[in-house]
């Protein structure tokens, strides 16, 4: 036997595999990071890079696994029953998924991109991805502790966030759904629920997962998501050791300016969801309730973030439009909100 | 011998199963290292450098599952693998800068992006506010003030404060990070320091930065906690940095 023959048979033999694995781990983890020295705004800025991505983690991770059920037990024919075709009634309801499948924004991409390989339309996904983040349990709460003193800032939330989430759900099924998406690598576009034929259907080999298949999917994912976190992670990283939040807050002099500066905050800081109303609520002080409701919709909907991740779905032209639509409808609401005297 | 024992490694490469194989086992190895880096980052301690002690489990339990993810995936040996090189190449270089970055706390110099004044989160910030004064932390002695009854009772209290240090306007303020979430949220908690000595002038007090333990007792100056410094004493900056 030749010598080269010898190694191919060791990787042939699994338990091998795992030990090389192992003491490849076991090498690489000892490094004594702690005697690297680095530039102190370097450093500052992978340490919000790092903070991102380990917090960031039990939640694409618990995205995944909630995807991976999806996959294994909610069939296109579930969904076609309980989603009604009737746009009206439908887009509603998706927006109150959120309240059974709570995942924050990191984690509710991997079930989005389920639940259109399932036979959910892309702009029902759309209208999932903006509200679940914001009408979820965790983040009712939170919201509620934080704001429990200034009365109807819950239900705004709530309100605001849904009927954006909505109303630009319907906006993009007007628009067309099967330009929305792109590189769903695992499987394609079902046609079940939109009865548009130019999506193609899910081949019902790769619907009917078990397994080992199903781990493939689960790694496949998040792999993939833990890629494109890290590109959220860098911008964050970069924009919040360079620009001064005492810059932007120095420009909100006026209702107006207020809530576009908070909108811009929302989008620097990329907050998870979950607990965004506690940062929130440092700024109480200082600026109106209706711009505090602007970073509270706007945030979870759109941050550096959930644009990275949204990227791996759908095209940059829907990127952009999302972005616009989403930041029209939180600065047109929480202008009128402010107005009239909601909060 | 037989042409199979003949072939070449790159022949060995470019057959297709043999691609599967040694992409599957890339896969296990940066599982295993992902799950592994969070799990040593929470063995050394290190976790709460980044997140709050809330999110300190969930971190813990996607570290072992990623762990026992790679061993099964290792056993098991999937043959359809959908990620590609690219996203494989992308979350190794990943692992690797986790890997080597060092797990400091946020710097002095990042006060000028996070400051945005004095105020802070008050709810659920006083479950930390009990037993000896000198145990309170600079968030505790900010949040106490926030009310008349926390300023009347602790006006002229004994206190030991550990921050660092940094200047402001001719005044001398002893910081932590506080982190609500993770370290992405962090916002400086900030409490006037001045020595209690009149001839002892502020420029005595340690650089911009540097960790130290202040003990002395706190008054009320315009509303706000100011801590008349007897010593102040350079230390080795705690772990973790931040209050939460």
């Amino acid at each position: 036997m030749s010598e080269n023959h010898a190694v191919f048979e060791v990787f042939r033999r699994r338990w091998y595999a795992l030990a090389a694995a192992l003491v490849l781990v076991l090498i690489v983890l000892p490094i004594n990071r702690d005697a690297v020295q680095l530039p102190a705004k370097l450093q500052d800025g992978l340490t919000i890079f790092t903070g991102v991505i380990v917090e960031a983690l039990p939640f694409i991770a618990l995205g995944v696994v909630i995807s991976a059920l999806i996959r294994r037990f909610i069939t296109p024919e579930i969904l076609t029953k309980y989603i009604p075709k009737n746009s009206l009634i439908s887009f509603p309801m998706v927006g109150l998924l959120g309240l059974a499948l709570p995942v924050c924004e990191c984690g509710n991409l991997p079930v989005a991109r389920q639940l259109i390989r399932q036979g959910m339309r892309p702009s029902q996904a759309i209208t999932f991805l903006l509200s679940a983040p914001i009408i979820n349990p965790t983040v009712i709460i939170s919201t509620l502790a934080a704001f429990y003193w200034i009365p109807g800032m819950l239900w705004a939330r709530l309100g605001l966030g849904f009927a954006i989430a909505v109303s630009i759900g319907w906006i993009f099924a007007w628009l067309g759904d099967h330009h929305l998406t792109q590189r769903l690598s695992v499987a394609p576009i079902a046609e079940v629920a939109t009865g548009d034929s130019s999506i193609k259907s899910i081949p019902m080999e790769e619907n009917h997962v078990h397994g080992h298949a199903n781990l493939a999917g689960m790694v496949d994912e998040l792999l993939e998501m833990v890629s494109t976190i890290s590109i959220g992670g860098i911008i964050a990283g970069i924009v919040q050791v360079t620009v001064p939040r005492s810059t932007l807050l120095g420009l909100a002099d006026s209702p107006v300016t207020a809530i576009l500066v908070m909108m811009g905050l929302a989008l620097i800081v990329s907050l998870c969801s979950n607990v965004d109303a506690f940062f929130a609520l440092s700024f109480a002080g200082t600026f109106s309730s209706a711009s505090l409701l602007a970073f509270l919709v706007f945030g979870p909907m759109i941050d550096f973030r959930a644009l990275a991740l949204f990227s791996r779905s759908f095209t940059p032209k829907v990127l952009v439009l999302l972005t616009l639509f989403v930041a029209q409808g939180v600065f047109i609401g929480a202008i009128w909100i402010h107005y009239t005297g909601i909060l | 011998m037989s042409t199979k024992t003949h072939r070449t490694l790159t022949q060995w490469l470019k057959e297709p199963h043999n691609q599967i194989r040694i992409k599957s086992l890339v896969i296990a190895g940066l599982l295993l290292a992902l799950g592994g880096y969070l799990f040593e980052l929470y063995i050394r301690g290190q976790l709460l450098q980044y997140v709050h002690p809330v999110i300190q489990p969930l971190v813990l339990t996607a570290a072992v599952a990623m762990i026992i993810a790679s061993v099964i995936w290792i056993i098991i040996r999937p043959d359809h693998i959908h990620a590609t090189w690219t996203q494989i190449a992308a979350v190794g270089a990943l692992i690797g800068v986790l890997i080597i970055v060092p797990a400091r706390p946020l710097s002095v110099g990042i006060l000028q992006q996070r400051s945005v004044g004095d105020t802070v989160p008050i709810i659920s910030r006083s479950t930390t506010i009990r037993g000896s004064t000198e145990n309170f932390t600079v968030l505790d002695w900010v949040v106490t003030w926030e009310s008349d009854l926390g300023q009347r009772r602790y006006a002229g209290a004994p206190a030991r404060v550990i921050g660092f240090i940094n200047r402001r306007d001719g005044e001398v303020f002893l910081t932590r990070f506080l982190i609500t979430c993770c370290v992405v949220d962090a916002q400086p908690v900030q409490m006037r320091v001045s020595p209690v000595d009149p001839n002892d002038s502020v420029q005595n007090i340690p650089a911009d930065g540097v960790w130290v333990e202040a003990r002395g007792t706190v008054q009320d100056r315009d509303g706000k906690p100011v801590l008349q410094a007897v010593t102040i004493r350079q230390i080795d900056e705690p772990n973790p940095a931040y209050v939460y």
